[in-house]
């Protein structure tokens, strides 16, 4: 096991889409599950070397919060999942962002397999665009209404009370 | 040194994320739906033809319940100040409880259908009509003389319930069935229930799983002999009728002694729970056991034991409470 090789790397330099660098802790990284295979594979080649992961997709702007989150999460990885605190934390985290933000901070969870935080940043956007209107909807995801008039009437038609 | 790992953007998400210039790929947006209540999914089939198609998907429609059974906790059917609410189960309990019978209802002829996919159907009987009894789903009230069973139809993405009453004839009584579809506001009578078998059960709340509704009833029986009892299990989709036997250790169990027999879930398996009485004792025995084996339709083709509580002072089983 990984855990056990005598060439533990302490730290990784991770690399935005815009070159920036960032050197991140290895028990932190080890939040993401994309970093973390990175790691293990290098230190079951027996590497003392520092690691360099670019991350082409995801920019320096989100890196940081997808970072920030990590590190705290890191914090708390040996509580139970059900910590309060932790919980506030979460969700005063993700108020601050608008849409575009969430968007790309769930798009770099999903990438870097950041399970919490994507499962996190799905259930907020969820229960922000719950009750909004059709109009909001495509507004918000930059969706374009490809339904003739008559069809998106009758599509409304079929389920006339959940517009109530 | 520094070694250059590569991370190969394997993931057609990484591409989209890339192209779409910050607009959530498919797969997230069917993430994100999936942790939404049902009344909004349906409002949001109008937003696109990909949206609609993804919220009519079965596949989608399973992950949803799955979803929504692991995220959420559960809430109670509460009646405050006169109240009956009916609180959304897969959202906030105070943002999303509201008044859903209208007008002066009693309380204590009110009735739990179940609940799935996170709409509960009740019924009610108002003070005022005492003969009618009164059906309510969503925001929608209709008549109706008796419920049987509530659920849903997976292929359509539609609520429907399962009426079953006995109307009483001149030579002999008959046995009526009609559904009525959510989706297109209206009742259906269909006539394939089994002609020997009775209509007449105790109705759970917890029969529904997958689209099929499940119930224990018995063969129409000479008086004094045993009931001979059998599992309904009725396809939303199919809208058909099919009879299956109990487990073979439950049969000869109920040979032997008086049973209560219900329907219920256990761990989201179907199960059957029977209690029988200990002779000479005010106590019983509970015995539960789980399906293992579904077919395509959804009938029970065999049971595992899975374990007996008692002799138990109980005298039947209320209620198989999921935790």
């Amino acid at each position: 096991m990984a855990s056990s090789s005598s060439s533990s790397l302490s730290r990784v330099v991770v690399k935005s889409s815009d070159n920036n660098l960032f050197v991140v802790n290895k028990k932190v990284a080890s939040q993401s599950q994309l970093l973390k295979q990175c790691i293990d594979n290098m230190e079951e080649k027996g590497t003392n070397d520092v690691i360099l992961i670019p991350l082409s997709n995801v920019t320096s702007n989100i890196l940081t919060l997808v970072l920030e989150y990590c590190e705290k999460h890191a914090d708390f990885a040996d509580d139970d999942n059900n910590n309060q605190e932790l919980k506030q934390w979460d969700h005063e985290f993700l108020k601050k962002f608008d849409y575009a933000t969430l968007n790309s901070l769930t798009m770099a969870a999903d990438y870097m397999v950041t399970k919490s935080l994507l499962n996190l940043c799905c259930q907020f956007i969820a229960d922000s665009i719950k009750d909004l209107t059709v109009q909001q909807i495509r507004q918000i995801f930059d969706i374009k209404n490809d339904f003739t008039p008559q069809e998106e009437a009758d599509i409304k038609n079929e389920n006339a009370w959940a517009f109530r | 040194m520094i070694l250059n790992w590569t991370v190969t953007a394997t993931t057609v998400k990484g591409r989209q994320f890339m192209e779409r210039n910050c607009i959530v790929s498919d797969d997230l947006v069917e993430e994100i739906l999936s942790r939404l209540p049902v009344k909004d999914l349906l409002r949001f089939r109008c937003v696109s033809r990909g949206w609609c198609a993804l919220i009519d998907d079965v596949s989608f429609i399973r992950k949803h319940y799955q979803v929504n059974y692991s995220f959420h906790e559960f809430y109670l059917l509460t009646i405050q100040q006169g109240d009956a609410l009916a609180v959304d189960l897969t959202a906030d309990l105070k943002r999303d409880s509201r008044v859903v019978l209208p007008y002066e209802a009693d309380q204590h002829s009110i009735i739990c259908y179940g609940c799935v996919n996170g709409i509960i159907c009740l019924t009610y009987r108002s003070r005022k009509a005492l003969i009618k009894d009164s059906f309510l789903a969503l925001s929608k009230i209709l008549p109706s003389i008796g419920i049987y069973g509530f659920g849903f139809d997976l292929s359509s993405s539609d609520f429907k319930i399962l009426l079953i009453y006995v109307s009483c004839g001149e030579l002999e009584d008959s046995i009526n069935q009609v559904i009525y579809s959510l989706k297109s506001d209206s009742w259906k009578q269909i006539s394939n229930y089994p002609a020997d078998v009775s209509g007449l059960t105790v109705a759970t709340t917890d029969g529904y799983l997958n689209g099929v509704y499940y119930w224990v009833t018995h063969r129409h029986q000479e008086s004094g002999r045993p009931l001979h009892f059998v599992i309904v299990s009725f396809n939303f989709t199919a809208e058909v009728f099919k009879l299956s036997t109990l487990p073979h250790d439950a049969i000869s169990l109920a040979l032997e002694s008086y049973s209560y027999q219900t329907i219920a879930l256990y761990k989201e398996r179907l199960a059957l729970a029977m209690s029988f009485e200990v002779q000479d004792e005010q106590s019983y025995n509970i015995h539960i056991w789980v399906a293992t084996q579904l077919d395509d339709f959804g009938v029970p083709l065999s049971w595992e034991h899975l374990f007996n509580i008692g002799p138990h002072l109980a005298n039947y089983i209320l209620l198989l409470i999921r935790s």
